[in-house]
Formats: structure tokens, C-alpha cells, sequence
């Protein structure tokens, strides 16, 4: 059983000074801390600077993660958005409201000296229709004039697909100057987070 | 000369311009060569319309296999 102090005349006219009067760890007094009760699952809140309540979790949460590899390549002269073959990931929200993270990295090549530019995006449907890019371009990657550049390409994007459908994910890649470029030969990677806000 | 940069210049000699779409190894094989998704056209969302059927009379594996030889 826990005991707190009182100290001298820390009692008067039948009131507790807690304040300053009263050291020590205060036990769970008869009669709780300003709430009757709590709601199982829930937590415990100040709805005031010196009140508290029982209020459910509202904080953001990551529901579930997908995630897919590849060390494929992709090579175009394509100046429309083709598919990166090596990934191709779905996602079944639990909740129509949530937000769908998507993570992108992989490596981009311009293969050549003569002024080369790509551009990636990313391609999605819902239940295999309402296919959509979510941006005209994620990045223009490896550009550099007169430079062949190989390095690192990757975007993140928060879809809100409202939806509690199948919802599908595919990176693309294109030629900006209609000549060979190419996507990935090392590791390739797409995370999908379903999250709360 | 990679195999890559054979196959793009053969493509260029055949028919300049050309738009295509090929995974991992050059299409050196006539089995890699029946592989490549060739774009004839684009869908209202910006993505192309692919065939693996090559749509243009001046190429097929034959042609280009030559072209490649000469490199």
C-alpha cells in the first residue's frame, strides 16, 4: 500500500494543502483523479491543463507495409511512361480515409554522353481500373549535359486512394529525349505504408 | 561496344527514331528480340500503348542481327 506525507498543519479546516503540504507518491485517491471511470482500450487525456479523461488513441499509426524487390533492369527509347518490370505491388487498405506512403528507390542510367534525360513517375489503379500517374513527373534523374551519369533515382508520395479496393502500384520510367535510357540493375526498391493521420 | 549501345545504334540504322522497351540483357537473341514491347501509341493517362509484335516493316531480328554484325 503507498502512504504520502502530510506535513505540520497540512491539514486545515477539514481541506488538504497538496500543494505544499503533502511529499511523497500520491496513491490513486478514493474516488479517482477527476474522472469516475475510463473506457476500456482507450487512454488516459488532459481536456484541460488540470483535468483529465478518457479519450480514445487519435494519434497517426502505420496499419500495414508492403514491400517489393527487384534487380532488373528496364531499358526505353520510349517517350511515354513505360512500366520498371521488376516491381509491381498491391495494397488492400483497411479504411477508405487512409493514406497510402509510397516509396520509391532505384538507379537511373543515361547510358551515353549526348545529352540523355529520363523522367520517372508512378503508375497506379484501384480493383483494376481508375488507372491514374500520380504526378507527370516524380524526377528527371541522371541528367547532365555533355555527362553520362548513373546514380540514384527515388521519390516519396502520399496517394489517397479512398478506397478499401485492391490498389496497385507501378513505377515508369520514359526517355525525355528518345534515346535508350534505362531503370534499376541494382537493387530496386517499393515500400507501401497504409497510415492513420 | 556493349551489347546495349550495338542494339541501339542497329535499331537507329534500321529506322531512326524508333520507341521501345526492353528488360535486362540486350535483345541479342531472336527469343530476347520477340521480348521487346515496341510503343505504338499512348493512353489518355501518359502510359504506352506496347506491342511485342514489332510494328515496323524495316525491323525484325533478322535485319537487325546483321546490323549488329556490322558493329
Amino acid at each position: 500500500m503507498a502512504f504520502a506525507t502530510i506535513g505540520t498543519r497540512g491539514i486545515q479546516a477539514q481541506s488538504v494543502d497538496l500543494t505544499s503540504k503533502v511529499t511523497g507518491t500520491l496513491p490513486v485517491p478514493n474516488g479517482g483523479l477527476g474522472i469516475a471511470s475510463g473506457t476500456t482500450g482507450q487512454f488516459l487525456k488532459f481536456t484541460g491543463t488540470e483535468t483529465l479523461a478518457s479519450a480514445a488513441d487519435n494519434a497517426g499509426k502505420i496499419l500495414q507495409i508492403k514491400q517489393d524487390d527487384s534487380t532488373g533492369t528496364t531499358n526505353t527509347s520510349s517517350s511515354s511512361y513505360t512500366h520498371f518490370s521488376g516491381i509491381d505491388l498491391s495494397i488492400t487498405p483497411t479504411s477508405a480515409s487512409s493514406k497510402i506512403l509510397v516509396f520509391f528507390t532505384s538507379n537511373f542510367d543515361n547510358e551515353s554522353t549526348d545529352n540523355r534525360q529520363g523522367a520517372v513517375s508512378c503508375w497506379r489503379e484501384i480493383d483494376g481500373a481508375n488507372n491514374i500517374l500520380l504526378s507527370s513527373t516524380m524526377a528527371q534523374p541522371a541528367y547532365s549535359p555533355n555527362t553520362r551519369v548513373s546514380g540514384t533515382v527515388s521519390w516519396i508520395f502520399m496517394d489517397a486512394p479512398s478506397s478499401t479496393g485492391s490498389v496497385r502500384y507501378r513505377p515508369v520510367l520514359k526517355s525525355n529525349t528518345g534515346n535508350q535510357v534505362n531503370m534499376g540493375g541494382f537493387q530496386s526498391t517499393m515500400i507501401l505504408m497504409e497510415a492513420t493521420i | 561496344m556493349t551489347d546495349k549501345t550495338k542494339f541501339e545504334t542497329a535499331i537507329n540504322t534500321l529506322k531512326a527514331g524508333v520507341e521501345y522497351t526492353y528488360d535486362n540483357d540486350a535483345p541479342i537473341t531472336e527469343e530476347l528480340f520477340n521480348k521487346i514491347r515496341w510503343k505504338t501509341g499512348e493512353d489518355s493517362v501518359g502510359l504506352a500503348i506496347e506491342t511485342t509484335i514489332c510494328p515496323h516493316s524495316e525491323i525484325n531480328y533478322i535485319k537487325l542481327k546483321a546490323e549488329m554484325d556490322k558493329l
